[in-house]
């Protein structure tokens, strides 16, 4: 029997090219950052926008792949073909996998690098805030290895947390009739899950590595549904509400899905959910939210009220039309 | 052998198949005719592996079909209206298919390129629905498949094509594959079909072979005033002259009119169509 693995790989090659360009580019942009002015304030930056960067640059990549190659009559071709959902999930995962080690290995090595760099004084005065914070300790050896194990951990849970994302991502796309839907899990467990894990990050483990570090953890005293991207602070708790209703409700679509996905596996189910107009309150909610994101994000502009309104309802009304074009169900 | 036990398919909660039981055997070709929405196309994909039937079963050698690499590596589906990718041409989707089958031969895609004159090295995805027919099938018979599940495959397809397709499904079934086939094109498959299959509201409402089809249903042309419409299905009115199908042969169907009064003017050829609304009537009346 031919190697279907292989041959899935072969058809994505040139895909592949650029799969991986973009999920080095990180790194890549993170090494050349570091030999700028004012690099200590944009290697902090680019340290906590990296962590989110990796697994929502997979995402998106692997969506678009799944777009590419596997939307609409082309999913129907796949089916047809002698290629189980076995090994279809298992090239999506490894695929995904493999993606996710090379890049933070690449942004491990690119930090690895200055602070070998600083530990030999060669680069002297470039050492990010971050690690002088963890600590008052002289620049000494013991206290490079105690960045390295720091710098160590966050990759290790930027990687599992992108490795659990990445599978419900698979869910999603393995469900779906519709690759849509896989873009909605994926937005959803991007505002649910990545603050999720950060709070669970901060809370479980402070009291392992504070000791050792020191380090003042921002993340304190919030729940984790506060900490989403979609955040809306206390002057709108309305927003707020609705930030929580919509995570639930999506975090409730995913397990369900989970928990069905053998039956799910079937062309002929015309979508992730058989539930009557599921895919109009998806919508609908999705329209809300962006409604409340985007005005939360030019709140403290000096933009007027009239316009940022104005720019809300177009942006809401188009998100959540969007969102029921690509979900809606296929017609047997 | 393909087989299906009491195979169930819904869409929205309304079975679309129904209760079919069936076996189609090798170096045969099926035709399997119905109407819109009767359950055809749903029908094949369930034998193709695409759709998982929702009870029953089915099987290739009594293994299901449903996500079985090795099953699914003997069956090959080309649907109604293929579609390829923009950014693979011809030839690539060829290495394509040969990447994930066995018995897929270049010579003989090669041959069947030239046959049905397909250009290599153009993008599949940019071709008319005829060329993309023609690659499909071209695609399909080239992997020494043992069964062929064709939805509407010459639709869209210029005549020489047709003939083209129709000696090499021949020569396919005569090598000891199964095929099978659904059309609207009523006159063309008489002529290609060892059997016929009947698909009405998504059941089986006849198969066998044509042969034994045609002798059991009659077309009469008769003088329309004293015909009972419960008895006969009624094709062409023109004034008091009535062509109509029944179901039964010559001799029992003559005196079934002759007891009803009707005058008699002639009795026709039967055509597959008319076989078909039978049928269709049969099983109307019978529901």
């Amino acid at each position: 029997m031919k190697d279907k693995m292989k041959a899935l790989k072969n058809r994505d090659r040139i895909f592949n090219i650029f799969f991986y360009i973009f999920m080095l580019a990180g790194p890549v942009m993170f090494f050349i950052s570091s030999f700028k002015d004012d690099h200590e304030d944009r290697l902090v930056l680019l340290t906590d926008v990296y962590m989110q960067l990796t697994f929502l640059t997979l995402l998106a990549l692997q969506f678009i792949r799944a777009l590419c190659f596997e939307s609409g009559s082309h999913k129907e071709e796949l089916y047809a073909m002698n290629i189980s959902s076995r090994t279809r999930i298992s090239y999506d995962l490894i695929t995904g996998f493999k993606a996710l080690a090379v890049s933070s290995a690449a942004y491990f090595l690119t930090a690895l690098f200055w602070i070998f760099g600083e530990f030999k004084g060669i680069y002297s005065g470039r050492i990010w805030p971050w690690f002088r914070m963890l600590s008052d300790s002289e620049l000494n050896a013991a206290f490079f290895a105690g960045g390295c194990l720091s710098l160590m951990e966050d990759i290790i849970l930027t990687a599992l947390m992108g490795a659990v994302v990445y599978v419900l991502f698979m869910i999603g796309k393995e469900v779906s009739v519709r690759i849509g839907w896989a873009l909605l899990f994926m937005y959803s467990i991007s505002v649910f899950i990545i603050p999720f894990v950060f709070y669970i990050h901060d809370d479980l483990l402070k009291q392992l590595f504070m000791e050792s570090y020191g380090h003042p953890y921002i993340m304190e005293d919030m729940s984790p549904f506060m900490t989403g991207m979609l955040i809306s602070d206390d002057s709108n708790p309305l927003g707020s509400l609705l930030v929580i209703f919509f995570e639930t409700a999506m975090l409730m679509l995913l397990i369900h899905a989970a928990y069905h996905i053998g039956s799910r596996t079937d062309l002929a189910k015309g979508g992730a959910y058989r539930f009557k107009n599921v895919q109009i309150y998806v919508s609908a909610m999705t329209g809300v939210m962006t409604w409340f994101m985007v005005r939360g994000y030019f709140e403290d502009t000096a933009y007027p009220d009239g316009l940022i309104i104005t720019l809300a309802c177009i942006l809401a009304a188009a998100v959540g039309a969007g969102m029921y074009y690509i979900t809606r169900p296929k017609k047997g | 052998m393909i087989k299906t036990e009491s195979l169930y398919k819904a869409y929205n909660g309304e079975n679309v198949i129904k209760d079919i039981t069936a076996e189609l055997s090798p170096g045969k070709i099926y035709g399997l005719i119905g109407a819109n929405g009767s359950g055809k196309t749903t029908f094949l994909k369930c034998l193709a592996g695409i759709y998982r039937p929702d009870s029953g079963r089915a099987m290739l050698d009594d293994t299901d079909i449903f996500d079985n690499e090795e099953i699914k590596s003997r069956i090959a589906y080309v649907g109604d209206t293929p579609e390829f990718w923009k950014f693979y041409t011809v030839k690539r989707y060829a290495d394509y298919y040969a990447a994930f089958y066995d018995s897929f031969s270049y010579e003989r895609f090669n041959e069947l390129s030239e046959r049905f004159e397909t250009d290599k090295k153009s993008y599949a995805g940019n071709m008319s629905l005829g060329q993309r027919k023609k690659l499909a099938l071209s695609l399909a018979l080239s992997r020494d498949a043992s069964h062929l599940i064709f939805d509407e495959p010459e639709n869209g397809m210029d005549n020489e094509a047709r003939v083209i397709f129709r000696q090499l499904i021949r020569d396919t079934a005569d090598k000891g594959s199964m095929i099978l086939l659904s059309s609207h094109d009523l006159t063309n498959i008489e002529g290609m079909c060892d059997e016929i299959i009947f698909l009405d509201k998504g059941r089986v409402i006849y198969k066998n072979d044509i042969d034994s089809l045609l002798e059991n249903v009659s077309r009469w042309t008769v003088r329309s005033g004293k015909l009972d419409p419960g008895i006969a299905v009624i094709v062409e009115d023109a004034g008091d002259i009535s062509t109509v199908i029944m179901r039964g042969n010559k001799e029992s169907t003559r005196k079934i009119l002759e007891a009803a009064g009707t005058e008699i003017i002639t009795n026709d050829k039967v055509k597959l169509i008319d076989a078909y609304m039978a049928y269709r009537k049969e099983a109307s009346d019978e529901r």
